[in-house]
C-alpha cells in the first residue's frame, strides 16, 4: 500500500505502548487515525498528541458486539478504515497448575478472540470497499517475538501460544486476500519500553479481576526498543507489504537452528519408512 | 524412554481416529491403557479392541474442556494406576470458521477442546509426572496431537481456528519441552497430515453453549489429499517416544513450503539488521 495521506488508520490498544508508536508513525505519513483502547484517557491523550486529524474510541475487544459496532462507526463516521491495526494484547504468567486457568483464558480472550472480533467485523467492510473503488488496504497483527520462537519454559506458555496463533491468522488472513488488494503484517517485536506487564490491570472481574505482575529478568534477550521506532518498522511493512515485521534480531540463529530441528524431523520420516 | 511394558499410557480422544491409533500401538508394546474420550461407548469399544487381543485397557468418560472432570480423572488414575508414564493430549475437533460472527461459536469451541483441554491435560497430569517420574523408572513422556496445520499456514481463512488452535499446541510444546528438560519427561507434538479419521464430523459432539452439534463437510483440497491410517500414526508416535523425538512428522509433502517460510522469517530479520530504523 503506497498512498497513506488522508486515509484512515484504526489502531486497538492505541491507548500506550506500542498501539501509540504505531499510532504516531501513521499520523506522521499523514492518516487520520482512531485510537481505540480500553482504558478511554489513554486514548485521548494519544489522540490529542496526534493532532486535529485524530480521534478516539473506547472498546474493549473481547465483546464482539461492541467491536461490530465501532465497525459500523467507523465506516459511517470516516467513509471506512484503509489500514486495520490489531493490536491490543496482554501477558500474564500460567505456571503449570490450574491455578493459571483464569490467565489462559483471560490472554486467549484478549489475544487470539480479540484479534478474530476485529478482523470479522472490519475485514468483510474493508473488502467491499476495495472491491468499489479499485483502492488498496492493509491489516497489521501485533504479535510477538514469542510468535515465531518458543522453547523458554512454561511460565508465559499462555502467551507463546496466543501469539504463535495470531502469526498462523495473519498468514492465513494474507492467503486469503492474496489479490485482493489488502495486505497483511504480523508485527513480531522482541523487548520494547512499554506496560505490557501491567497488562493485568485491565483483567475482568470473570477471569480473576485486576492482579500486579512482575516482569521476569530473562524475558526476553537484547535491547528494550522505543514504541515510536518499532511504529516506524509498521510504516515500512505496510508501504513494503511485508509479511513478517522484526525489530530485534537476537533470536536469529536459534530460529535458524530451530528450522533444522523441523526439516530434519520430516528427512528422518522420508528415510525411515514405518510399512 | 525405552521400557514401556506394563508402564500406564492415558490416551484422550482414545475411542477414535488418531487415539486409537496411538492406543492400539502403545498397548501392542504392553503398556496398559486408559482411554478417555467424550463418547464413552467409543472409549468402551477401544478397551475392548485391546483386551480381546490380550492387552490391558480401561475406559473413561472425559471431556477435556471441563478442567474439574480432568483433575478428577488424574487423581483417579494415579490412584487406580499408580501413576500415568505416557500422556497423550490427543483430543482435538475442526470445524470451518469461515470471516464473520457467524463462525464465533467454531472459535471458542475450537480453541475450548483444541487448545485448553491440552493445557487442562497438562496441569493435571504434569505436576504429578513431575513428582513421581523418579521411582517409576526416571523417565516418562507428553505426546500432544498437533497437525501439520500447526507448522504451516497461509491457504485462506475456511479453517483458520483450527489452525492458530495447532499452533498453539506447538507453541506450548516447545515450552513444555523447555520446562520439562532434565526432568526425565520427554515430549513430543505430533504433527500428521491427512489421517483416515472422522474429525470431519467432530462437530457431533459441540454442546449446546457453542451451538450445539451440527454437521460439516470435508473441503475438496483437503479430501483429496494423501490420507494414512491411524495405526501408521501410531507406529511413528511409538518411536517418537522411544527415541525421544520432538516432531512427530507422518506426511512430508509440505517440507518445501515449510522451508520457503523459514526463508521468508529469516529474510525479515536480515532486513532489520540491514537497516534497523533507529
Amino acid at each position: 500500500m503506497r498512498e497513506l495521506d488522508g486515509r484512515v488508520a484504526l489502531v486497538t490498544g492505541g491507548g500506550s505502548g506500542i498501539g501509540r508508536g504505531i499510532a504516531l508513525a501513521l499520523a506522521g505519513a499523514g492518516m487520520r487515525v482512531v485510537v481505540a483502547d480500553i482504558e478511554p484517557d489513554a486514548a485521548a491523550a494519544v489522540a490529542a498528541e496526534l493532532g486535529s486529524e485524530a480521534s478516539t474510541e473506547s472498546v474493549d475487544v473481547t465483546d464482539p458486539a461492541a467491536v461490530e459496532a465501532l465497525a459500523a462507526r467507523c465506516f459511517e463516521q470516516h467513509g471506512g478504515v484503509d489500514v486495520l491495526c490489531n493490536n491490543a494484547g496482554v501477558i500474564g504468567p500460567t505456571p503449570l497448575g490450574p491455578e493459571s486457568l483464569d490467565n489462559w483464558r483471560w490472554i486467549v480472550d484478549v489475544n487470539i478472540l480479540g484479534v478474530v472480533h476485529v478482523i470479522n467485523a472490519f475485514v468483510p467492510r474493508m473488502l467491499a470497499r476495495v472491491g468499489e473503488s479499485g483502492g488498496e488496504g492493509h491489516v497489521v497483527n501485533t504479535a510477538s517475538m514469542a510468535g515465531v520462537w518458543a522453547g523458554g519454559g512454561w511460565a508465559h506458555s499462555a502467551y507463546g501460544a496466543s501469539k504463535f496463533a495470531v502469526v498462523s491468522m495473519s498468514r492465513n488472513l494474507r492467503g486469503e486476500l492474496a489479490g485482493s488488494g489488502i495486505g497483511v503484517s504480523v508485527l513480531c517485536p522482541g523487548g520494547v519500553d512499554t506496560r505490557i506487564w501491567q497488562a493485568g490491570r485491565n483483567r475482568p472481574a470473570e477471569r480473576g479481576g485486576p492482579e500486579t505482575y512482575q516482569r521476569p529478568d530473562r524475558a526476553l534477550p537484547g535491547r528494550v526498543l522505543d514504541p515510536l521506532v518499532v511504529g516506524r518498522h509498521v510504516l515500512r511493512a505496510i508501504l513494503e507489504d511485508r509479511l513478517y515485521i522484526i525489530t530485534h534480531t537476537d533470536r536469529r540463529e536459534q530460529i535458524a537452528e530451530h528450522a533444522q530441528e523441523l526439516l530434519g524431523a520430516f528427512d528422518r520420516s522420508d528415510r525411515d519408512l514405518l510399512d | 524412554m525405552r521400557e514401556l511394558d506394563g508402564r500406564v499410557a492415558l490416551v484422550t480422544g482414545g475411542g477414535s481416529g488418531i487415539g486409537r491409533g496411538i492406543a492400539l500401538t502403545l498397548a501392542g508394546e504392553g503398556m496398559r491403557l486408559v482411554i478417555a474420550d467424550i463418547q464413552p461407548h467409543a472409549a468402551e469399544a477401544v478397551a475392548a479392541e485391546i483386551a480381546a487381543s490380550g492387552g490391558v485397557a480401561s475406559a473413561e468418560a472425559l471431556d477435556v474442556t471441563d478442567a474439574a472432570a480432568v483433575e478428577a480423572l488424574a487423581e483417579r488414575c494415579y490412584e487406580q494406576h499408580g501413576g500415568v508414564d505416557v500422556l497423550c493430549n490427543n483430543a482435538g475437533v475442526l470445524g470451518p470458521t469461515p470471516i464473520g460472527a457467524e463462525s464465533l461459536d467454531n472459535w471458542r469451541w475450537t480453541l475450548d477442546v483444541n487448545l485448553l483441554g491440552v493445557v487442562h491435560g497438562i496441569n493435571a497430569f504434569v505436576p504429578r509426572m513431575l513428582a513421581n517420574v523418579g521411582e517409576r523408572g526416571g523417565a516418562a513422556h507428553v505426546v500432544n496431537t498437533a497437525s501439520i496445520g500447526g507448522l504451516i499456514a497461509g491457504y485462506g481463512w475456511e479453517i483458520s481456528a483450527y489452525i492458530a488452535s495447532k499452533f498453539a499446541v506447538v507453541s506450548l510444546s516447545r515450552n513444555l519441552r523447555g520446562e520439562l528438560a532434565g526432568s526425565g519427561i520427554g515430549v513430543s507434538v505430533l504433527c500428521p497430515g491427512g489421517v483416515d479419521t472422522s474429525i470431519w464430523q467432530a462437530a457431533r459432539n459441540r454442546p449446546a453453549e457453542r451451538g450445539g452439534p451440527e454437521v460439516h463437510e470435508w473441503p475438496d483440497r483437503i479430501a483429496q489429499s494423501r490420507s494414512i491410517g491411524p495405526l501408521e500414526v501410531g507406529r511413528h508416535v511409538l518411536r517418537a517416544i522411544r527415541e525421544d523425538h520432538f516432531y512427530v512428522i507422518t506426511h512430508t509433502d509440505r517440507r518445501d513450503a515449510i522451508e520457503a517460510d523459514v526463508r521468508e522469517l529469516l529474510d525479515a530479520f536480515d532486513r532489520a539488521d540491514r537497516d534497523p530504523l533507529d
